[in-house]
Parts: structure tokens; C-alpha cells; sequence
């Protein structure tokens, strides 16, 4: 491994049909980022194509896994490369770059193991209502299943230290990953702070998002992932 | 004998003769053999002279054999329910830690130079090191 591998903060973002999208997502991280990891989840369209034209980390699971497998990929393969500081991050652009670093400040100054983005405690732009409401249903079920006390448990902007990552293990490969994580850090007893982000929805992000249905369905992951925990 | 009976213990005599034969051959899987033989055997009994499962019935304190016959079907199938479940589950495992080896091991590096990486710059950074395994 490089310096540069070791010193610099990882960028790991999962990636599932994101398609020519991806470009917008990933050129403001590369400029600003040396270590990125792409994991494309699958993708039976460019996403993978679109990722190589960027200076980052490819990886391509041969078939679907869901984003919660993809994202233990991307763990995995920047632990091996000697990543000290390890950021998640959405391919969909509704993360902010520049959230990056005030993900990060926490894990640098001792005061945590692991930061977690929230939009509820920082800025929503354009989120439907449906969505809003869904989403704070779903962090009342985690917050009452997971006993953790966060305000946004389906962000994924995450940071996490070395040592936090390394005490992680994703085993819920679709949408109950995000309380298994939760979870994963109370019982670990590692050190968490909540950071304002900004989350952006953009028409495609929306356009591809749920309908009430999918959410249905997304909440009934949920549970049913609890149950088998 | 009935027509049914004729018909479901040829099938089942059908049954035990080529499970016996697969045991004589290998060990492989005898345990689950031997509960198949014997889930058969069981089944060919019942079917032959229904008033054992009558008998069986009395014995345990239920009324009639079809209620036996009943309450077994749905214990059994419940069970094996629940046991493929688990496999399933494990299997999912397993199938992601293989995607998950293959990725890690095909990563590749992009490049800002344009369309994809050939295998001088698949290593990345300085020295040519190989995409490292855990």
C-alpha cells in the first residue's frame, strides 16, 4: 500500500444502475479524494463503465447483492489497503462533498469512533412529504428496535475510524443493513456523534426513488431483517 | 386392496427400492436416507392397513387417524419449513462472500485519462502492487 493510501481518508460508494449519473457523484470526490471505491452492485447498465473513466477503486460484484453486501465490499477492500479513516457515500449525488470533512472532524479531534450524517438535524432540499414521513417512521422503528438514539438511521454518509470499521460486519445484504450498522455500533459500544448534512434531491434520484409501494416494501425489509437479527 | 392402495404402494415400494440401492452405494447422506426409508416404510404401513394409524390414534389420545395423520403432516412440514428457510438464509451468505471475493480480486483501477484501465495501471499508486487479499 502507498502512503497515500494509508494517510488519506477512503470514499467507498456503492453503486447500482447509476448509470451516466455517476459522473456528477464522482468527479467533485476524485478532485478532492485520492482513495475512492466503487462498487458496482451488479449493474446491467454503464455503471461500471462510467466508474473506470475516473481515477478510482473498481470493483464489480458479478451479481446483485444489494447496497449493504456492496458496502461491506468496500470495507473489505479498503481495510486491506490500510485505510485509517473510512467514509460511505451515496452514487446517487444526493451527498454533499464537502460534508466529507466535517464527517471526519469528530474521528480526528477523539471524540468518536464513527459520525453519522443526518438530514434531519442539517438541510433536506426538495424531499417529498411522503418521503419525510416514511423516513420518520422508519427511524422511529430503528430508534425502538436498535436502541440507539440517532435522528436520521437511513443516512448513508457515514465515517468511521480503522479500528470502528474493523468491528463491523454487515451480514444484512438489502435495506436492513442501514439498522444493522446501528446496531452493530451500540452493541460494540463504539463512541458515535450525529453530524448535519446537506441531502439533496435531485429529479432523478426521485424519479428513480420509491413509490409508495417500494416503501412498503422497504419497511417490511426492515422488520422482517429484525426478526432474523 | 383399493385401487389407491395399489397404486401408492407400488410407488412406494418404487421408492424404497432405488433409496435402498442409492445407500448401498454411498455413504454420502445415509442419515437422510435412512429417515426417507423410514418416513416410507411408514407411510406404505398407513397405507396398507389403515386402522394402525386407528390403533396409533387411540394410543396417543386423539380421536380419529386422519387427525394423527393431520397434525404430523403439519408439524413435519412446518418444520422442514423452517430448516429450508435456514438454508436459504446461509446460502444468501455465501453467495455474497463469493461475489464479494471475486470483486475484491478483479478491482480495478480507473483512469482519468479515459475508457477503463489496462493492466499497467490495474495496480494503482507506486510499485505495482497487486490488489492486496485480506
Amino acid at each position: 500500500m502507498t502512503n497515500r493510501e494509508a494517510r488519506e481518508p477512503w470514499i467507498l460508494v456503492p453503486a447500482f444502475r447509476e448509470g451516466a449519473g455517476l459522473r456528477a457523484t464522482l468527479r467533485p470526490l476524485c478532485r478532492r479524494y485520492a482513495n475512492v471505491v466503487v462498487v458496482d452492485d451488479g449493474s446491467d447498465d454503464d455503471t461500471h463503465a462510467v466508474a473506470l473513466e475516473h481515477p478510482v477503486w473498481v470493483l464489480r460484484h458479478a451479481v446483485n447483492r444489494g447496497q449493504g453486501a456492496a458496502l461491506q465490499t468496500a470495507i473489505d477492500f479498503a481495510l486491506a489497503r490500510g485505510a485509517r479513516e473510512l467514509v460511505t457515500f451515496d452514487a446517487d449525488g444526493q451527498h454533499a462533498v464537502e460534508d466529507v470533512e466535517a464527517l471526519l472532524a469528530p474521528l480526528r479531534e477523539g471524540r468518536a469512533d464513527v459520525a453519522l450524517g443526518s438530514r434531519f438535524l442539517g438541510t433536506a432540499i426538495g424531499m417529498p412529504r411522503r418521503r419525510r414521513v416514511l423516513l420518520r417512521l422508519a427511524v422511529h422503528f430503528t430508534r425502538l428496535t436498535s436502541r440507539i438514539d440517532v435522528t436520521d438511521t437511513h443516512n448513508g454518509l457515514r465515517a468511521f475510524t480503522r479500528e470502528a470499521a474493523a468491528r463491523i460486519r454487515i451480514t444484512q445484504d438489502r435495506m436492513a443493513h442501514a439498522s444493522e450498522i446501528l446496531d452493530q455500533v451500540r452493541t460494540a459500544r463504539l463512541r458515535y456523534v450525529e453530524v448535519p448534512v446537506t441531502v439533496r434531491y435531485t429529479p432523478e434520484s426521485l424519479a428513480r426513488g420509491q413509490r409508495s409501494s417500494d416503501a412498503l416494501r422497504v419497511l417490511g425489509q426492515l422488520v422482517r431483517g429484525r426478526l432474523l437479527r | 386392496m383399493t385401487p389407491f392402495q395399489w397404486i401408492t404402494l407400488a410407488a412406494i415400494a418404487l421408492v424404497l427400492v432405488r433409496q435402498v440401492a442409492a445407500l448401498r452405494r454411498s455413504r454420502a447422506g445415509r442419515r437422510m436416507r435412512l429417515l426417507g426409508i423410514a418416513v416410507a416404510l411408514a407411510a406404505g404401513a398407513a397405507i396398507a392397513e389403515p386402522d394402525l394409524v386407528t390403533a396409533v390414534a387411540r394410543a396417543i389420545g386423539i380421536g380419529r387417524g386422519a387427525d394423527v395423520v393431520l397434525y404430523v403432516s403439519v408439524l413435519a412440514f412446518t418444520l422442514v419449513a423452517f430448516f429450508l428457510y435456514a438454508r436459504l438464509v446461509a446460502l444468501r451468505r455465501d453467495l455474497t462472500e463469493i461475489t464479494r471475493r471475486m470483486a475484491i480480486e478483479g478491482a480495478r483501477r480507473g483512469s482519468a485519462a479515459g475508457r477503463g484501465a489496462d493492466g499497467a495501471e490495474q495496480a494503482g499508486g507506486a510499485g505495482g502492487e497487486d490488489p492486496v487479499e485480506r
